[in-house]
């Protein structure tokens, strides 16, 4: 019963927090609480070459503060004021040589569902960006199948795995878990779009996210 | 979607139980009739052990069916794949696992496992033999879930036989078939054109745009009885086919226009020499040769001119010997070669032909200890050289309980051979990240070779364990119950079960140093399907038939059952959450529907009308993986079931006039995803001329 009743307060958090953090009212500190972020962009397609047909975008990173849950400027990006950045399928963490060379870093974290991860286990690795190996190594780890997300050849879409939690720690030494919902517009997987369709929609992020900011690895 | 699969239970049975009838057509037509694929030797349908559907060339004329494909998908058991033309999987099988045959002599030319059905045409077909359940044992690779064997005319003699068909999207359908009969030579010709401006509903493009067809095919069979004993037959087959791709893709105001064409040839060349010994033994040599031949090309504004590939040769000789060694026992041995290559521009060079010899031997032995019981053993030795030899027995066994029951039971195992795409490919797809495909005869070797030159970045664990391709193998397990009660009504209910084995299966070996993936073949997917299949017919009137089919399928991987078993599979909830994946919701192998339906109502009377109704029913099938993991359940892309409505009338004159009309999907389904080759309603008109024998 009492489970019913957390759960049910949870949805109302959750339902808070999705109202909590429309374009308006960002900046606004959500301490320990479910934050739902969406259409984040992050580097999304503006246009085509049209010498080879290949979709073009700016190159550029979406820096994001977890703890102000907030968009971070791109001036910004050499500073410990963002905590993860997004291009593509692509996520940074302030760490390692990732344009601020920050103390944070993360990892994916497999076969758990965000609602119970309540502690990250004390042996946990935490791993950093390392932009300058070759192929670059992120802490966030990148690849169809590897890190956060599938891609489908047959249908050229990328959904983010389920059962994977992104463990984040934070420009200042802190901890959050982050579930990526979706990767499309509107937060809507255009299973039954045209190519291009497919192609203007995706890289807008939907996640939603826990911040601790006491700096325990716990969740509650 | 429930209430639909529900409902259409309910309907189901008032076609089946309330009243049927559908081969009866042919007991009483033809009286008992003979099945040649479930022994390879004839026999009666009464007396064969094996679950087995004939459709006779009355059935194929009076639904108005020009290609393979158009037959095939009012069977029940059989559903139809699209992507590389249309292929059938039989029993929830993939199209890889059932071989395709004409007049015993298999058919080759398949991309990425699927021979297209739409390549044979019905024109002078006897009869179509559809055996479901591993038939290795007697025809080896390929015959895993089950065997399709069209069997031409040999037998009839109208000098001439012309029809023209035309109908919706300019499909003009000529076909001539000639036979000269003496007593010592047959010989038959038939010609078919086909063309059709086409109908291709490409999701990815901006408008509806048309893929013209132009097939040409013939076949030519001739028979020369040297003795009462002895006798010849030569048979050819050719067809010639061009296919024309305009695709247009427009973006942001942009359209790129690209002109594709798709050139196909094939020919099967086949003679048999026949002798008889005595009544109780004979015996054949069979020698063939088949090429299939398939060139695409691409021609993009950008000019670059994209070619394609792709040809296998097959060459066969065989023997068959049939002894009849007592009435309650007979035997049959044979032993044959084969040898085939295939050159293709996605294996390292596609100048070189790339090998592979079989030598194999068969026997299998009937016996009928007492009247009521046939009991068939057979076994079969497949010896490969470029991959592992393989085993394949069979037993069998029919009890008629009495005059109106019947029940077969059989089990046996089949294989597939790896096909030379798993063992040669050698493909990077530039214009999707750059990743390889490398087959597995040579992964090892190439993927070294790159290692030493420093472009590979990591290799994984499946990387140590390729090794050379196992056959894929099944067990299938076949219960039928034939019920006949009287000469009106058949029904027959059947519960089948494989179980595979050794799937061959696409895995990442490792990645470049961009962090492309590479790709090659494994043998390590385990999968089942099962189902019950329930076939009635009945005779409401003189002339006047109903009968209905039905398949429940279920399928399965069995890792990824074990996987959602330990709770390490997970799925998306309608937030978009993630929750743990409940066996409940799995859906098993993709494109499988749970459910299928067919309803048909025949008419016809001695004054030469026909007239038919065929409703076909589908369930919903998974297509795309789409909520976050690897396993197909409810939660992911399904096609929508749907019903599509076929109908045709005709008449046969007396002076050998002919006409028919008839229109196909009659209530305009259309899912341009997921059934691209499901065109909106469609018509035609048909006459026929037929230059009889006057007596």
């Amino acid at each position: 019963m009492r489970k019913i009743i957390n759960q049910v307060a949870l949805v109302l958090v959750i339902s808070a927090g999705l109202f909590a953090c429309s374009k308006e009212d960002t900046g606004v500190v959500l301490v320990n609480t479910d934050n739902v972020v969406n259409d984040l962009r992050a580097d999304t397609i503006i246009g085509k070459d049209l010498i080879t047909g290949m979709p073009v975008s700016a190159g550029k990173y979406t820096f994001y503060s977890l703890e102000r849950n907030e968009i971070v400027a791109n001036s910004d990006s050499a500073s410990a004021k963002w905590d993860v950045a997004f291009a593509g399928t692509t996520i940074l963490t302030n760490s390692g040589t990732s344009y601020s060379n920050g103390i944070g870093g993360g990892f994916v974290y497999k076969g758990v569902l965000y609602d119970t991860l309540s502690k990250v286990p004390a042996d946990s690795v935490f791993r950093t960006d390392n932009a300058s190996a070759s192929p670059k190594i992120y802490a966030i780890t990148t690849g169809n199948t590897k890190g956060w997300y599938n891609y489908d050849f047959a249908t050229s879409l990328v959904t983010p795995l389920a059962g994977r939690v992104l463990v984040v720690k934070t420009a200042s030494g802190k901890y959050a878990k982050l579930e990526i919902l979706n990767y499309y517009k509107g937060g809507v997987t255009p299973i039954s779009g045209t190519e291009e369709e497919k192609l203007a929609k995706q890289r807008y992020y939907k996640f939603r996210y826990k911040f601790q900011p006491n700096g325990t690895k716990t969740f509650q | 979607m429930k209430k639909i699969s529900i409902s259409l239970l309910l309907v189901l049975p008032i076609c089946i139980f309330g009243q049927i009838k559908v081969m009866k057509d042919t007991l009483q037509m033809d009286g008992d009739s003979v099945v040649v694929t479930a022994n390879r030797s004839e026999r009666k349908l009464s007396n064969v052990t094996v679950p087995v559907t004939i459709i006779n060339n009355k059935q194929i004329q009076q639904i108005g069916a020009l290609r393979l494909t158009d037959v095939l998908k009012e069977q029940p058991g059989l559903t139809m794949t699209s992507g590389f033309g249309v292929g059938v999987k039989l029993q929830g099988l993939s199209p890889d696992y059932t071989i395709i045959l004409i007049n015993g002599e298999p058919l080759v030319g398949r991309t990425a496992g699927v021979l297209d059905l739409n390549r044979i045409a019905l024109g002078n077909i006897k009869k179509i033999e559809i055996v479901k359940g591993p038939s290795s044992s007697l025809y080896g690779s390929e015959a895993m879930a089950g065997v399709i064997n069209i069997i031409t005319d040999g037998s009839y003699s109208i000098p001439v036989q012309t029809s023209l068909r035309y109908g919706t999207y300019k499909t003009i359908d000529a076909s001539i078939s000639t036979a000269l009969k003496t007593k010592s030579f047959f010989y038959q010709g038939f010609y078919n054109n086909y063309s059709t401006d086409g109908y291709s509903i490409r999701p990815f493009t901006a408008s509806r745009v048309t893929t013209p067809i132009k097939r040409f095919s013939t076949n030519q069979q001739f028979k020369f009885n040297i003795s009462d004993n002895t006798s010849l037959v030569i048979g050819a087959r050719f067809t010639d086919e061009l296919i024309k791709n305009e695709i247009s893709v427009s973006n942001g105001g942009v359209t790129v226009t690209s002109n594709g064409e798709e050139h196909i040839t094939d020919y099967n060349f086949s003679s048999t020499l026949n002798h008889r010994f005595s009544n109780a033994l004979k015996t054949n040599f069979r020698a063939y040769q088949t090429n299939y031949d398939l060139k695409q090309s691409l021609l993009t504004v950008s000019g670059q001119p994209y070619v394609d590939i792709l040809n296998h040769l097959f060459r066969r000789i065989e023997n068959q010997t049939d002894w009849v060694v007592s009435k309650s026992l007979i035997g049959i041995f044979g032993a044959g070669a084969v040898w085939e290559g295939v050159k293709s521009s996605r294996y390292d060079s596609e100048k070189v032909r790339k090998n592979n010899a079989i030598q194999y031997g068969f026997t299998q032995w009937e016996y009928l200890p007492f009247n009521k019981l046939t009991i068939i053993g057979g076994i079969r030795f497949d010896r490969n050289e470029t991959f592992a030899s393989a085993w394949s027995p069979k037993l069998s066994l029919l009890y008629k309980l009495n005059k109106a029951n019947k029940i077969k039971l059989s089990v046996g195992q089949g294989f597939k051979a790896p096909d030379f795409r798993q063992l040669y490919l050698d493909f990077t797809n530039a214009a999707a990240g750059s990743y390889s495909v490398y087959g597995s005869a040579q992964a090892q070797k190439v993927i070294s070779n790159l290692n030493a030159l420093g472009q590979i970045g990591s290799l994984y664990d499946n990387f140590y364990q390729l090794k050379a391709l196992q056959p894929e193998y099944s067990t299938g397990i076949h219960l039928t119950w034939d019920y006949e009660p009287n000469p009106k009504t058949f029904i027959s209910v059947q519960a089948f079960r494989n179980d595979i084995k050794n799937l061959i299966e696409v895995q990442q070996v490792g990645a470049y140093v961009t962090g492309a993936q590479i790709y090659s073949y494994l043998n390590i997917g385990r999968a089942f399907t099962t189902g019950i299949e329930l076939e009635a017919k009945y005779q409401l009137a003189k002339g006047l038939m109903i009968s209905g089919g039905y398949q429940y399928l279920k399928t399965g991987d069995k890792d990824e059952i074990a996987e959602i078993k330990t709770g390490t599979v997970f799925s998306r909830d309608a937030n978009g959450y993630s929750q743990r994946l409940s066996l409940k919701n799995y859906a098993g192998l993709p494109n499988n529907s749970k459910h299928k339906v067919q309803c048909k109502i025949n008419y016809y009377n001695t004054n030469g009308f026909f007239a038919n109704l065929r409703a076909l029913y589908r369930s919903k099938w998974a297509v795309n993986n789409t909520n976050g993991n690897s396993v197909f359940d409810e939660g992911d892309d399904f096609a929508k079931g749907y019903i599509s409505l076929h109908a045709s009338i005709g008449k046969d004159y007396k002076n050998g006039f002919g006409v028919q009309i008839g229109a196909d999907n009659i209530g305009n389904y259309i899912d341009m995803l997921n059934l691209p080759n499901l065109p909106g309603s469609t018509f035609f008109g048909t006459i026929k001329y037929q230059i009889l024998n006057k007596k």
